[in-house]
């Protein structure tokens, strides 16, 4: 099963899990299987207008899903999903 | 940059990095010709500075408002209670100086804001920057990326932290990658932070310039590298260069 990797600013959604195993064949379906597992983790991760927050970005096996199919990018059981989050502790 | 000759003791001071493959003499000297603009001293930019010392940077440019308070000591590398009310700038210099009475240190009690940071950039041959606001991080990132100075970043933010060098003209920016600052990032109080952490990923960025600034090694260029110290996961992400980007996009001329 793919595995979704939670930045800690959306853990507490999440059961403070880091690491979560996701049937889904897509990064968007799996988004949505989160999102039906724990309600109102996607909430979190979109801006009002639907599309991912600026600040936010999302990679399957260490590639930005912009430079492949964006929230389409295909899943295979292997695959990992990485979401990293905007900080600038010093 | 200007290279002065090594002394004696520096041959001796130097010499375990001085063996290091294509590194030697040479980044030696050009280290010590160097100058790095270093935004904020805390627990990321003043371990940064530290390890820039030691190397052997010619000269820093340290900006940091506002005196030390006791919430700095559970990170900040050299400071002691005894240093509780001092501006953090002039702290710093300080014990820098201790480690190399050579470094020559500009201290600015400021923190980078719209009116220095030009000046402040122009002054340095490369930048680090450890600030704790992303209001600050975006000025000096526009402005890096204007006067075509590479830029070395990291951040924390609990366990986590990341890392990533801009080469304007080269390599993605902080704003290809984070247009925006998340909402919640509202002041410098948002974010925990326990020793190890920042201190990681200052040395890191210490690394970053002294690659850089020598040309031995390979920057993190177009990379983010992350880590998570609670769940021990650590990844290099690749990230792009965007092509209309404000800052370092193809309008920009470099
Ligand atoms: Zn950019």
């Amino acid at each position: 099963m793919p595995t979704l990797f939670v930045p800690a600013p959306f853990r507490k959604s999440v059961e403070d899990l880091s690491r979560l195993e996701v049937g889904a064949g897509s990064v968007s379906a799996l988004l949505r299987e989160v999102d039906t597992r724990y309600p109102g983790f996607n909430a979190q991760l979109h801006g009002p207008d639907g599309s991912v927050k600026k600040y936010i970005r999302i990679f399957v096996n260490g590639k930005d899903i912009k430079a492949l199919d964006g929230m389409e990018t295909a899943l295979d059981t292997r695959d990992e999903v990485f979401i990293v989050s905007a900080m600038a502790g010093g | 940059m200007q290279t002065k000759a090594l002394s004696e003791f520096d041959r001796e001071r130097y010499s375990r990095q001085l063996r290091i493959e294509g590194f030697g003499e040479e980044g030696q000297l050009r280290l010590k010709g160097a100058t790095v603009l270093v935004s904020r001293v805390g627990g990321v930019g003043g371990t940064a500075a530290m390890n820039l010392v030691r190397a052997g940077v010619g000269r820093l440019i340290l900006a940091h408002g506002g005196k030390v308070v006791p919430e700095y000591l559970n990170r900040w590398q050299l400071i002691t209670p005894d240093d509780l009310g001092r501006p953090c700038a002039q702290v710093w210099a300080e014990k820098l100086g201790q480690i190399d009475a050579d470094v020559e240190i500009v201290t600015v009690d400021e923190y980078i804001n719209g009116e220095n940071v030009a000046d402040l950039v122009s002054r340095a041959d490369l930048v680090v920057d450890g600030a704790p606001l992303f209001e600050e991080r975006y000025l000096m990132n526009d402005e890096a990326m204007r006067q075509g100075k590479p830029l070395c970043m990291g951040a924390m933010f609990g366990m986590e932290g990341y890392a990533s060098t801009f080469i304007p003209g080269e390599s993605a920016c902080l704003r290809c990658v984070f247009p925006e600052k998340p909402e919640y990032w509202t002041d410098m109080k948002v974010f925990p932070a326990i020793g190890p952490g920042p201190a990681i990923v200052g040395t890191t960025i210490a690394m970053e310039a002294i690659k850089v600034l020598t040309g031995f090694g390979q920057p993190l260029k177009n990379i983010l590298w992350f880590f998570d110290l609670e769940s021990n996961t650590t990844r290099y992400l690749e990230i792009e260069r965007v092509k209309d980007c404000p800052a370092c996009g193809a309008s920009r001329s470099h």
